[in-house]
């Protein structure tokens, strides 16, 4: 197996049991996939379509029916991978009594880290999270949001490798989910391999290279996501300070070629832009902000 | 909709809840005590009701916040806890781990402080069982102390229950004393300052003091004579305190208390137990009788029977004639000879007649006639349930010896009484001091008083423990005698009572009877079977001088000569026989020491000695005048006591005399006379 | 003290014990294989099965062998945090509160206070300390998983046997605290509550023998002293001044007088004797009948509890207790005796005297035997003799051992002969007790009753000889730790079982663990067909002793040979194996505490604090092993 592939799976199934080894459901059928380092690689499907069962054995928390899972070329539940591997769950499932500075503390022991390192770590992640102000509070007290936070956190405490991120962007304000998305592509950038799985289409779009789309436990769609989204017959151009003119001429030349011009006229930009350029700014300049339109 | 539908039960609710407060109030709301007598709220109907019936738990007892604690702590379990600590309180038992025992029953009376069982059955376990496990008697008597203090922690928490009052006063009087270290168990109950701290010394008589917890018993069912009972009927119950008090009199005597405070506790225990007589006592048959009253019903029972006579004048003799004709000659002669002549057949003859003779109000009634019938009738109801009242009061009387108390009361109030007690009393002492001519004196004149006493009341002469006092008086006398060697003095006071036991004795009846069928046979010169049953009759004499060891040293002098006189007609029998009287004769022993006290023998012996005397200072003349004097003497004693001529040991002494005798006549050359006084002696023992 | 299961030496237990635990632990790892691999078999095949067991085999030793020290450090830390917050200071509250009103239920008066304070501390920390661990250790687990905090642990480089050693540690180290903390609470408490003092009054005593003070010094007095706790004392003082209380609830107190004018003060010290932890030397006790034969047990007077039993008094009948290897230097002087006897009267006798006895020291080797003491016995109460080390007899004479065939059938028994003594040994003044009478440091003591138709009645623990005292503060920490271990145990098994079952049921099956050890005896009884006295279980295992109700066989006669019995006795005897591994895998628990030992103030010995201890450890490293095996095969995001 080449050395930069992180993930691989064969023909994995898991069928889930009752008490009395009846088949009930099965979540995964014959999963085969390859994830190679330094990509952002994202499973998609609807709910109960197995992306989570798949992300639970690659962590080993649940044991395949058949087939294989490698991780690091080692076998998914062997625990010495998760040295280099970070999680986070949907939901984050804390101790509610340790605050935040002793939750990463704890997890932090958990790593063959040293203490200095582990310290440094802490405040870095704290900081970057942006719970300093709340770092002393216990984690009963945190909003969903600053749960959110310090999950991630925990996650990223021992620098992993690769990082498994389940429904990220869910329950996130546009805010939070921007700064997951840039959080996220600031690791690729550093060499990290992520892999996320979630049901937020735009924000798979905007952050993943490739993705998997899965539908009741079947890989359906495999692929880079600029190459599956292009629509190939149509060309889209934008340009700024087009007069009338220009316009008319652009749409002389694409009927002379054959071609049909489907439409032209001033794009939109999404709700999601309008409202974070909006917070963006008034976070630059606080105060009575002008209202009306606007210029690209 | 839904969500108004919801509201409206909440309302619903409400208004029960508010609707049974009140109701809850007026029932369960709490008695308060008032604030220094003035009285509190009664409380709700609950509360009333609690304290109507006394089941509040500030009327029964002192309220003890710890076994409120436990109460609550087993939170409902009481029950179950109190089991488990039951089975545990007998494993430690069985294992005889003491400590773990008495820790274990606090806690059982922590949590059920009012069954009053458990604290009746653990202080009887304490007191009798555990105590008794323990070697040294102090031990025993700390472990009576703890279940008595047992029983009084049981009284603080049930101060109206007499059946804990009414343990401790029978704890404090039988187990003190009558257990069998009684003597230890008062003398440590009187130094005892921690248990009779608010006692003064004197008066700590563990009779005493179980009188007065018996007294306060009583008082207790007495105020609330409705719903408590003692468990026992009142017969016995109300007999407790008198009885106490007798034994308080008695035990004070046995300490060597005598003169006037003996007697005022002799005269206040006669006083209670009349007291006790005229209480009315529930019968099983549901009449209620006074046991002091038997003399008073016999006599109306007299006047009944008259009136009934009234009516039919004359019937009652011509019954009883009529009834006297059919009689048989021997019955007839057996109620004519005194009661004291009467053979056993002769009793049993007069018993049947005496049946026979009986005549019952009923017959007399049925004579009756015409309108006297009814009323005849009607008066044989009222001689009938008198009779059952008098039966009634006999049996109750017989179940407490009431009789025998009261004379027991009266009789050692007398001086006569008191004076022989303490002589005895004294006698004894000095007899253990070893000062024995003061015993000696005493002994005698303390015979003298209770024969004064007997001849006052001669009822107890029968009486079981006037027998035992006299018994031990007659025993301790005898060895006071034995000490000096002396017989009983020939005018012995109890003479009469010591013949009176012999006469009282079944064997004598045996010897009667063998003395008839001895004169039959020597009548009819049969001698063989006369010496057959002289021997019984010497045999049952021995029998009857086991019994009576006082006979052998002459305490009645009329008995001893009767045996006497029937070894005289024995030996007289042999004589006729021919026959030497035998070695082993049952009667030696008695005979040898009635030879031992004979002045006679006193005198041989003296003259025996001061012929050998004589002898060694070569008076020979005086010497031999001596012996025969001696001899002589000798020879008056072998023929007042025929048997002694077959008892090995003065037979040995007498023919020792003998022979010194015959050196002595050697010496002057002379030799036994032919006929010599003692020859039949001689032939007897050199035979051998 | 009564001691009813017999103390073995260290290393003789060192053979029986660990050998036991191993075949135990044996066994089971062998079942636990042959099940994994019938169910992996079942689940995919028995080929894959192989595969699958030998894998978990594998991984399973590295993961034990390969635990990391920081990893379980922290889960520890967390475990600790965890248990603290949970209020576990509520326990040690309550604890206070039941102190505090303990003095309703400890009733002063009681005759041996010591052993009612310890006892009640002792189990009344126990009972907390084992059910707070008992909620600790078996919902920790069940509630990580509900609330999905165990997915973040496992998502860690964590393994499970760091998992379960961790929470193992965590709530072992908050026991160890709050019964450190408790036990210092109980040891004051414990001396406070026997902290007494009497007053002694110049009135309450009486001088003894002359009345007037012989040369200006001090009249001996004799009296008694004030009361408090529930007892008073007799005080004697002597003529130099010197005084003491005598013995009352097993304490003596000093007492010093001080002489200022005519006027003479009595300060009377603290208690002593009360707070003591004897080391008692044992013996081995067997008994001699009426014509000095020996046997193994004496008369049975009828008692209930046959654990004293008899010997009759005015006649040659004794009881015999043999010490081994007893060393001059632990008694230089003197051999302290000390014994509770039992005495059966058959006749009330003379009440105000103790029955007579009296002690024989017999050298086994020569024979030599001497009448060392004449005694009166004392019952239910610690009697203390002396016996010089070098002993004047009153009687001296050999009993020589000699073999007699038994009665028809019965093996040849023993009996002793008494040959009189020559005359150089006869009229040997002294005789040195371990020159003389014992054959290096080994000797009898013979305890006969002088008084005819009158009975003592001894068991082998009742009689001891008393060297030097151990602490008593040493003696209290024993006792505790006799409740740790207990506590372990319950951690242990608690966590076990929270592993695959869930909080409350894991609660209920520890109770049942815990308190199936008290029917061990029951069930080796089965196992083995003889109880441990000796007495045979007649009918054959389970299977044949149904065979035999079916047909309505009795009990002894032999079932006749044939198929049928033959496979019931084999299938029992794998049964009764079965149930042996069952006996011995439930703990004894009740043998763990001690409490008894410092009740009573006798030294637990090394040996039993060492028995105990290794089969608590080896019960912890059992259950650890199985705890982690469990929550390995478990899927944790189910």
């Amino acid at each position: 197996m080449p050395n930069d592939v992180v993930i691989e799976t064969r023909n994995l199934t898991k069928v889930y049991r009752d008490f009395w080894g009846r088949q009930k459901v099965r979540a995964l059928k014959a999963l085969d996939l390859e994830i190679r380092r330094g990509e952002i690689f994202g499973l998609l499907g609807p709910n109960g379509s197995g992306k989570t069962t798949t992300i639970k054995l690659l962590l080993g928390l649940l044991f395949p029916t058949s087939g294989r899972a490698l991780v690091f070329g080692r076998d998914a539940t062997d625990v010495t991978k998760n040295e280099r591997i970070g999680y986070l769950p949907e939901e984050s499932y804390l101790y509610k009594f340790l605050s935040a500075e002793e939750t990463l503390d704890f997890y932090g022991r958990l790593f063959k880290m040293s203490r200095r390192l582990r310290r440094q770590r802490t405040a870095e992640l704290i900081e970057q999270v942006g719970l300093v102000r709340a770092k002393r509070r216990q984690l009963r007290e945190y909003s969903k949001g600053m749960t959110r936070r310090i999950g991630l956190a925990q996650a990223l405490i021992n620098d992993p490798e690769l990082i498994l991120l389940d429904e990220p962007t869910t329950g996130l304000d546009p805010l939070g989910t921007r700064d997951m998305k840039q959080m996220i592509l600031d690791l690729r950038d550093r060499g990290k391999t992520i892999v996320m799985c979630s049901h937020q289409l735009d924000d798979v779009q905007d952050v993943c290279d490739r993705i998997a789309i899965l539908y009741e436990g079947e890989l359906k769609e495999l692929g880079r996501v600029d190459s599956l989204l292009k629509v190939h017959d149509v060309t889209e151009i934008h340009a700024k300070k087009v007069s009338d003119e220009t316009q008319r001429q652009i749409k002389q030349l694409i009927e002379r070629d054959g071609g049909e011009l489907v439409s032209m006229g001033n794009p939109t930009i999404t709700l999601e832009r309008l409202f974070l350029d909006i917070i963006e700014e008034s976070e630059a300049h606080p105060g009575r902000r002008v209202r009306g339109g606007r210029e690209a | 909709m839904s969500e108004h539908r919801s509201f409206i039960r909440k309302i619903a609710y409400l208004a029960a809840i508010a609707c049974l407060l009140p109701v809850l109030f007026w029932l369960g709301q709490p008695s308060t005590g008032g604030a220094e007598g003035e009285p509190g709220l009664p409380g709700g109907r609950l509360a009333q009701l609690r304290t109507a019936e006394d089941l509040d738990q500030a009327q029964l007892g002192k309220i003890d916040p710890a076994s409120e604690t436990i109460k609550l702590a087993t939170l409902g379990l009481r029950g179950v806890a109190a089991n488990v600590l039951w089975t545990k309180a007998n494993n430690y038992k069985m294992k005889k781990d003491w400590t773990n025992l008495s820790a274990t029953l606090n806690q059982i009376t922590k949590l059920q402080p009012n069954f009053v069982g458990v604290w009746q059955f653990q202080a009887w376990n304490l007191s009798y069982n555990c105590s008794a496990e323990f070697d040294d008697y102090r031990e025993r008597y700390h472990w009576v102390i703890k279940g008595i203090d047992f029983l009084k922690e049981g009284i603080s928490y049930n101060e109206f229950e007499p059946k804990l009052v009414r343990d401790v006063g029978k704890f404090i009087s039988q187990k003190i004393g009558r257990a069998d270290e009684h003597e230890q168990f008062r003398r440590l109950f009187r130094e005892d300052d921690d248990f009779n701290a608010s006692i003064p010394k004197d008066n700590r008589d563990n009779w005493y003091v179980g009188k007065q917890w018996y007294l306060k018993a009583e008082k207790l069912v007495d105020t609330h004579d409705d719903i408590l009972s003692v468990g026992t009927s009142p017969l016995l119950f109300r007999s407790e305190a008198p009885m106490c008090q007798m034994n308080y009199a008695d035990a004070l005597e046995k300490d060597g208390v005598f003169g006037e405070k003996a007697k005022t506790q002799w005269k206040r225990a006669g006083k209670e137990w009349e007291d006790y007589g005229k209480l009315d006592i529930p019968t099983s048959e549901g009449r209620a009788i006074r046991l002091g009253e038997l003399k008073r019903l016999d006599d109306q029972l007299k006047g009944l029977n008259g009136q009934l006579d009234k009516f039919v004048p004359g019937a009652r003799e011509k019954l009883l004639n009529t009834k006297a004709a059919m009689l048989t000659d021997p019955q007839r002669e057996a109620i004519a000879t005194p009661l004291r002549a009467r053979t056993a057949e002769q009793h049993q003859l007069a018993a049947v007649a005496d049946e026979l003779t009986r005549v019952t109000p009923d017959e007399v009634a049925r004579q009756a006639t015409g309108a006297n019938r009814a009323k005849a009738n009607q008066l044989l109801e009222t001689i009938h349930d008198q009779m059952e009242t008098i039966r009634l009061t006999k049996s109750y009387q017989g179940i407490v010896n009431f009789d025998y108390w009261r004379l027991r009361a009266d009789v050692e109030q007398t001086d006569g009484m008191l004076d022989a007690r303490k002589l005895v009393f004294e006698a004894d002492k000095a007899y253990a001091e070893g000062n024995l001519p003061v015993a000696h004196d005493k002994f005698e004149r303390g015979a003298v008083a209770w024969a004064g006493v007997l001849a006052r009341f001669p009822e107890l002469m029968s009486d079981r423990s006037t027998i035992d006092d006299i018994d031990d008086l007659v025993k301790h006398f005898a060895t006071a005698l034995d000490q000096r060697d002396e017989l009983f003095p020939e005018n012995f006071a109890l003479a009469a009572f010591i013949n009176f036991q012999v006469h009282a004795n079944d064997k004598l009846y045996s010897i009667e009877r063998f003395q008839e069928k001895v004169e039959k046979a020597v009548a009819a010169g049969d001698y063989q079977t006369a010496r057959k049953h002289y021997e019984e009759t010497l045999g049952n004499w021995q029998l009857i001088i086991n019994d009576i060891p006082s006979l052998e040293q002459n305490s009645d002098p009329a008995s001893v000569r009767e045996i006497l006189a029937a070894i005289d007609r024995y030996a007289k029998v042999l004589g006729q026989l021919k026959v030497p009287f035998p070695d082993n004769f049952v009667l030696q022993q008695f005979v040898w020491t009635q030879i031992e006290h004979d002045p006679n023998t006193r005198a041989a012996r003296a003259a025996i000695v001061q012929g050998g005397l004589l002898a060694n200072q070569k008076k020979l003349d005086d010497a031999r005048a001596a012996f025969d004097q001696g001899l002589s003497l000798w020879r008056k004693v072998f023929d007042q006591y025929p048997s002694l001529i077959a008892d090995k040991n003065i037979a040995e002494e007498v023919t020792a005399a003998i022979s010194r005798y015959q050196e002595l006549l050697k010496q002057q050359d002379r030799k036994l006379p032919e006929n010599f006084i003692l020859q039949d002696v001689l032939d007897r023992n050199t035979k051998k | 003290m009564i001691v009813e299961t017999q103390q073995l030496p260290f290393l003789e237990w060192l053979q029986s014990g660990p050998l036991i635990w191993l075949k135990v632990v044996g066994t089971l790892a062998l079942a636990g294989l042959v099940l994994g691999y019938l169910v992996a078999a079942l689940r995919n095949g028995p080929v894959a099965a192989l595969g699958i067991t030998r894998r978990v085999l594998f991984s399973g030793v590295a993961d034990l062998v390969l635990i990391s020290p920081r990893r379980v450090w922290a889960l520890t830390r967390l475990a600790i945090q965890d248990s603290l917050r949970r209020r576990v200071v509520i326990v040690f509250v309550v604890f206070i509160v039941v102190l505090s009103f303990a003095a309703w239920f400890l009733d002063p008066g009681s005759e041996h206070p010591l052993r009612l304070y310890i006892s009640f501390v002792l189990t009344s920390t126990s009972y907390l300390v084992l059910l707070l661990v008992l909620f600790l250790s078996a919902l920790s687990l069940p509630n990580d998983l509900k609330a999905k905090t165990l997915h973040t642990i496992v998502t860690k480089p964590v393994r499970p046997s760091e998992i379960v050693l961790g929470r193992m540690l965590g709530f072992t180290v908050v026991g160890t605290l709050l019964l450190v903390v408790m036990g210092l609470v109980s040891y004051l408490f414990v001396n406070r509550g026997l902290a007494h003092t009497h007053e002694v009054v110049q009135a309450d005593l009486t001088p003894v023998g002359q009345a007037q003070a012989p040369s200006g010094g001090l009249v001996p007095m004799k009296g008694f002293s004030s009361k408090s706790h529930g007892h008073r004392h007799d005080v004697l003082v002597d003529a130099q001044g010197r005084g003491r209380l005598e013995m009352a609830q097993d304490h003596t107190h000093a007492l010093v007088c001080t002489t200022s004018g005519d006027e003479v003060a009595y300060e009377v010290g603290p208690p002593e004797g009360l707070l003591i932890a004897r080391v008692p030397v044992y013996g081995k006790l067997r008994f001699v009948d009426r014509e000095r034969v020996e046997k193994e047990k004496g008369i049975n007077v009828g008692d209930e509890w046959a654990y004293r039993s008899y010997i009759e008094g005015g006649s040659l009948a004794a009881a015999i207790w043999t010490f081994d290897d007893v060393r001059p230097e632990d008694f230089p002087e003197r051999l302290q005796i000390e014994m509770t006897l039992g005495v059966f009267r058959t006749t009330m006798g003379n009440i105000v005297e103790g029955l007579p006895g009296s002690f024989l020291i017999r050298n086994p080797k020569t024979g030599l035997t001497v009448e060392a003491r004449i005694f009166k016995a004392k019952e239910f109460t610690t009697d203390v003799q002396y016996v010089p080390r070098e002993i004047a007899p009153t009687n001296v004479y050999y009993l020589r051992r000699e073999t007699i065939a038994g009665k028809e059938g019965e093996e040849p028994q023993v009996k002793y002969v008494r040959e009189d003594a020559d005359a150089a040994t006869a009229d040997k003044a002294q005789f040195d007790l371990f020159e003389d009478l014992s054959d290096n440091g080994r000797f009898e003591v013979w305890l006969q009753c002088l008084a005819p138709m009158q009975y003592f009645g001894a068991a082998q623990a009742d009689l001891y000889l008393r060297a030097s005292d151990a602490s008593f503060a040493l003696n209290f920490v024993k006792g505790y730790f006799g409740i740790w271990m207990q506590m372990v145990l319950v951690i242990a098994f608690g966590v076990m079982f929270s592993t695959f079952l869930s909080g409350p049921v894991a609660m209920i099956a520890t109770v049942g663990a815990l308190l199936g050890g008290l029917f061990r005896p029951f069930m080796i009884a089965l196992a083995t067909g003889q109880t441990a006295e000796g007495k045979v279980f007649y009918g054959g295992g389970p299977v044949e002793s149904l065979i035999r109700i079916l047909t309505q066989q009795n009990v002894v006669t032999e079932m006749e040979a044939g198929l049928r019995t033959t496979v019931a006795q084999t299938v029992d005897g794998v049964l009764q194996f079965l149930i042996w591994v069952m006996a011995q895998v439930l703990p004894e628990f009740g043998q763990f505490g001690s409490a008894d030992y410092v009740a009573y103030g006798f030294n637990i010995s090394g040996a039993w604090v060492a028995e105990h201890g290794l089969s608590t450890l080896g019960f912890f490293v059992a259950l650890f092993v199985v705890g982690y095996f469990f929550l390995k095969t478990r899927e944790v995001a189910r």
